[in-house]
């Protein structure tokens, strides 16, 4: 299993994605909230975009990774259908801080309304979870509509 | 720490802002802020950048208020909701509400945020929250201060943002923020101070 929607109130959804990797959880989470975001069945991956994302866990990461593409969205008036997470990687920073940084490429095409769906806002930090399982990573995401 | 027209501010990151007066201390908008305690949160709206629930537990003490809008987990033991246009007296500071929302985005909707204005030793203090430069800003009354958000995307930029600061609230000092963790750089400050007609202070 990708991911699973756990709760459907009216100004959030919640979802839990699952992952063998890091780099397959993110992906899935982004497909799970790129199911909210538009008919993702429909959208085609015509278009290429290159993301990188720095964050001081591998919590923030994701956070910091799902915000990223909800902003491209409104910005590069895009929907994305397909999640190449590259690479997630754990940088030492000065050799003091952590640092957490990902490359991905995400494929999508220009908005259309007849392929949209339900507006996310932003990620919400209330109900967040990343935790490893014997099988791999699962995260719990929650997510402003 | 800097202090403006008399009161300590200090932001932390984002819109991250600690006020420090003789008598209290508040958090404006938690987000991975120390564990110092405060005696008042105020929280503009859930997102994770002015909502963080770790912060939250751990800057918190037994009499600690905390106050958000509609859209705040109410799992934040003991919340109170405000809505825009409603007024609270805490710890001898008067809290106003205010509107604070999106004209050409759709991550922040009329009435599901706010804006605070903080009545505290004798001056006016908004924090805007994020916003676009909305009408709302030109009925604000006298503010001494006035911290807005300036890094784009999600909120007005610092070109909107100035000409807030110039033609509607005309406060005593301006502080930009909402730049250089999620979204915007230390540039949107810069131009912001330069467009701004006001003396700007860069936290």
């Amino acid at each position: 299993m990708k991911y699973k929607f756990i709760d459907d109130l009216t100004s959030d959804v919640m979802f839990e994605a699952y992952g063998k990797t890091l780099e397959e959880l993110f992906s899935n989470a982004a497909d799970a909230m790129f199911s909210v975001i538009c008919q993702k069945g429909k959208v085609q991956a015509k278009d290429i975009k290159e993301v990188a994302v720095e964050a001081e866990s591998e919590g923030k990461l994701l956070i910091g990774w799902l915000q990223e593409l909800i902003g491209m969205v409104d910005v590069d008036e895009m929907f994305f259908s397909r999640f190449d997470v590259l690479s997630i990687r754990k940088v030492a920073d000065h050799g003091k801080r952590t640092l957490w940084t990902l490359k991905a490429r995400v494929f999508g095409e220009p908005i259309s309304p007849e392929k949209g769906g339900t507006v996310v806002k932003a990620v919400t930090n209330y109900g967040f979870k990343l935790e490893k399982t014997p099988k791999g990573f699962k995260a719990r995401v929650s997510l402003d509509i | 720490m800097p202090v403006i027209e008399g009161i300590m501010i200090e932001r932390i990151k984002q819109s991250t802002i600690k006020i420090t007066t003789r008598s209290v201390k508040i958090l404006i908008d938690p987000f991975e802020a120390p564990g110092d305690p405060v005696d008042l949160i105020l929280i503009t709206h859930n997102h994770y950048d002015h909502c963080d629930k770790e912060c939250i537990e751990k800057v918190r003490k037994k009499d600690t208020v905390i106050i958000g809008s509609e859209t705040c987990p109410r799992e934040i033991d003991g919340i109170e909701i405000m809505k825009p246009n409603e007024t609270r007296e805490i710890h001898g500071v008067r809290i106003e509400s205010v509107h604070a929302y999106n004209l050409n985005k759709p991550f922040h909707r009329k009435g599901e945020c706010l804006g605070y204005v903080i009545n505290i030793e004798g001056k006016r203090v908004y924090h805007a929250g994020d916003t676009d430069r909305i009408p709302e800003m030109k009925a604000l009354g006298d503010i001494d201060i006035a911290m807005l958000p300036v890094g784009g995307k999600y909120t007005m930029d610092a070109d909107e943002a100035a000409a807030a600061v110039n033609e509607d609230i005309k406060p005593k000092v301006a502080i930009p923020m909402h730049y250089g963790d999620v979204v915007g750089s230390s540039a949107d400050a810069y131009r912001f101070k330069d467009l701004c007609e006001t003396e700007v202070v860069i936290l």
